[in-house]
């Protein structure tokens, strides 16, 4: 909601008109070179193998990977185990 | 099974990089920054993983995760073993439960069980895991460089899958009986005397 948009960095994005409300700082506008990056990837890069059929000699060499989209508000999950961590299974 | 908010431990089974099923994989001067969430996970079968001279900066969440697929509770037969095999060489009189854990112990180190260290920047966390071919082993984390991450390198296993957890309840428990039996006698062994002292006078 448009209304609960009263902090820094918080948005809003009104799809039917196609706009994007950004919280900048409250005070000022943001500067000229203010640069925003919308995400949505959260995962760049997944290889999938198996134990018996893996994928093998892998090398990723000088590659930068910068603003995957947050997965904080991800549903969480624990394993079945007990586990002290509890884990969210995307699968 | 999921819960709607994981706590303070809470973390996803995703990252921006996440590997399965991986041998020979090379992480080499790369820079991870601005992940909103995980950076890399390593989950189930990997082997000979290596992640070097990387630069992890203003990471979401953990920059490294490695997540056993599962935690099977054969930790729980080693732990039993190692007991057993305490037990028999304390009392020295078990034979049954001496060979019994010998054949435990063979069983745990068909399937596998293990821990050990990783080293990140100036960070030591206890990697443990429980089935062999289904955790990852062989990793090694160097010349890295963190900075400003959620939470620092996050690894599976728990302190009741740790062996020496069951060794230690069980030299406790030893010392315990011992002390048990110990007060026993005196106390035996002090009443014979009292009624001795009785006798005499």
């Amino acid at each position: 909601m448009l209304e609960l948009l009263d902090s820094p960095n918080e948005f809003y994005y009104d799809a039917n008109h196609k706009l994007l409300y950004y919280f900048y700082n409250g005070t000022n506008a943001p500067p000229q070179d203010f640069l925003l990056v919308a995400t949505n990837l959260k995962t760049l890069i997944e290889v999938l193998g198996t134990q018996y059929h893996p994928v093998s000699n892998i090398t990723l060499f000088g590659l930068n990977f910068i603003t995957a989209s947050y997965t904080f508000l991800d549903p969480h999950g624990v394993s079945p185990t007990s586990h002290p961590l509890p884990l969210h299974h995307p699968h | 099974m999921q819960v709607p908010s994981g706590g303070d431990w809470g973390m996803q089974r995703s990252a921006a990089l996440s590997f399965e099923g991986t041998e020979g994989l090379t992480i080499d001067s790369c820079n991870f920054r601005r992940l909103d969430g995980n950076a890399v996970i390593l989950s189930g079968y990997n082997r000979n993983a290596v992640i070097q001279k990387s630069d992890f900066s203003w990471i979401g969440w953990a920059y490294h995760i490695y997540q056993n697929k599962q935690q099977l509770n054969i930790s729980l037969s080693l732990s039993l073993s190692l007991s057993l095999s305490l037990f028999s060489l304390l009392s020295l009189s078990s034979l049954l439960s001496l060979s019994l854990s010998s054949l435990l112990s063979l069983f745990v180190q068909r399937f596998g069980i293990g821990c050990m260290g990783l080293h990140s920047g100036d960070r030591w966390h206890r990697w443990q895991s429980a089935p062999r071919h289904q955790s990852p082993r062989q990793l090694f984390l160097r010349n890295g460089d963190v900075r400003k991450t959620g939470v620092g390198l996050v690894s599976g296993g728990s302190p009741l899958y740790f062996p020496f957890f069951y060794v230690f309840l069980c030299i406790v428990f030893s010392l315990y009986l011992g002390k048990v039996l110990s007060d026993s006698h005196k106390r035996k062994h002090n009443v014979q005397r009292a009624e001795g002292i009785d006798q005499f006078q």
